[in-house]
């Protein structure tokens, strides 16, 4: 069926670039994996309808990041968990720049990573997370500002203690 | 802020390009059926749901005399009201399944209807016309042109085609989202219930009339005051645990997707 065909084209252009932004939220590839597949199995239940917007891609990360915040903030309630992701269960491979980045993520509230991760992974500007979130622009832009603040305040912070090693 | 601007920027590229090789390849066969039976699972649940609402019906006729009236009453101006007292303060808005209490009740005249609200909150801190048939931030909403007004985290909206009338400009529904906006108002339901507060507050406050269900599609978890297919105040939650919190109420007809 040519809807089929269009689901399976969809599907294959986004799904990595999607769990890539989920990842940077739940700190788990497995996690991503698997938030981002559900989102597209409830996609291709409403797919007549959704593949006549313009962005479908839009309503299945939005259905993604809500599956993941909703998973996290569960999980957090009922482990008592600080909000951090855990070790995932086949880690990816790496460089220890980007572990560090990885890190200092889970060290941030969900809202912050998730602004995080639309801005500079889905390359949305602060006026469509606005809209995606249904929150003002100005909330997004001092969580965007206040995130910053808070991974540079962790760069430096490990900087400051590589230097100490060193010395 | 430029320079880490750019650092993040940098370092989240190189993330993605680690990260992208590393993605399992999609099994889209695995996402097809589990989307398959997902919907057999929500055909299932929406049969069972109807068949307990029809039940309920029935038996709520007999038991609640809740099913057979109105939340809170007509609150139209023109109606008399069978709603307990206002309460006090220029600024108090009363959210009702009809309308704004003592304000505007849905199927008002706009004109008649924003007069009211300004007399009583002053000038609106927004006004949007839309007539993007794709939708806006509420969705899409009835009507072809939607006028929406904006008094802190109230909004009223307009149209000239809806269940409550064709043909002239009209109060179809409102909407409390977003923060409070200091000086603005809060506004509330009869009995107390406003954007913040608990699920265990909302269901002390209405108890059986109040039906709290997980809403599959984002942004959140939802409940509804007032019988099944009536009039009513629905709104949204962040999770339906009685610490959940209600993140937004509405009244009138919705906007869809």
């Amino acid at each position: 069926m040519a809807g089929d065909r269009d689901f399976a084209a969809f599907y294959e252009a986004n799904y990595e670039r999607l769990v890539v932004q989920l990842f940077a939220v739940t700190g788990s590839l497995q996690d991503a994996q698997d938030v981002v597949q559900e989102a597209f199995a409830r996609a291709f239940v409403r797919w007549q309808r959704l593949r006549a917007y313009d962005l479908p891609a839009a309503w299945v990360r939005r259905v993604a990041f809500h599956l993941a915040l909703q998973g996290l903030r569960r999980a957090r309630r009922t482990l008592g968990l600080n909000g951090r992701p855990g070790l995932p269960s086949e880690p990816p491979r790496l460089a220890a720049d980007q572990l560090e980045l990885v890190d200092a993520l889970g060290r941030l509230p969900l809202r912050y990573r998730q602004v995080l991760a639309l801005h500079y992974l889905a390359d949305l500007p602060v006026e469509e997370i606005a809209r995606d979130l249904t929150l003002p622009v100005g909330t997004i832009k001092s969580r965007l500002a206040r995130a910053r603040q808070r991974l540079a305040a962790q760069f430096a912070d490990g900087r400051e203690t590589d230097r100490d090693q060193v010395g | 802020v430029t320079r880490l601007d750019d650092e993040l920027r940098r370092r989240y590229s190189e993330l993605e390009a680690t990260l992208l090789p590393q993605v399992r390849g999609a099994d889209l066969a695995a996402v097809q059926r589990r989307g398959r039976a997902r919907r057999i699972h929500r055909a299932l649940a929406v049969a069972a749901a109807a068949t307990l609402l029809v039940v309920a019906a029935v038996v709520g006729v007999k038991l609640h005399p809740f099913a057979q009236h109105s939340v809170v009453g007509p609150v139209s101006p023109s109606v008399p009201s069978t709603a307990p007292p206002l309460p006090q303060g220029p600024q108090r808005v009363v959210l009702t399944d009809r309308g704004l209490a003592g304000i505007a009740a849905f199927g008002d005249p706009m004109d008649r209807a924003l007069a009211s609200l300004r007399e009583r909150l002053g000038p609106p801190d927004q006004e949007v016309t839309n007539d993007n048939p794709e939708g806006n931030i509420f969705g899409v909403c009835p009507g072809g042109l939607n006028r929406y007004v904006r008094w802190g985290r109230l909004w009223v909206l307009f149209t000239t085609q809806s269940r409550y009338g064709q043909g002239r400009w009209h109060l179809f529904a409102y909407y409390v989202k977003g923060e409070q906006v200091s000086g603005r108002p809060d506004p509330a339901t009869q009995r107390g219930i406003h954007v913040g507060s608990t699920v265990a507050e909302l269901q002390a406050a209405y108890g059986h009339q109040v039906q709290i269900f997980p809403i599959e599609v984002p942004p959140s978890d939802g409940f509804r005051i007032g019988p099944g297919n009536g009039p009513a105040i629905d709104g949204l939650l962040s999770s339906t645990t009685a610490d959940g919190r209600v993140t937004q109420l509405h009244g009138g007809q919705g906007c869809g997707e």
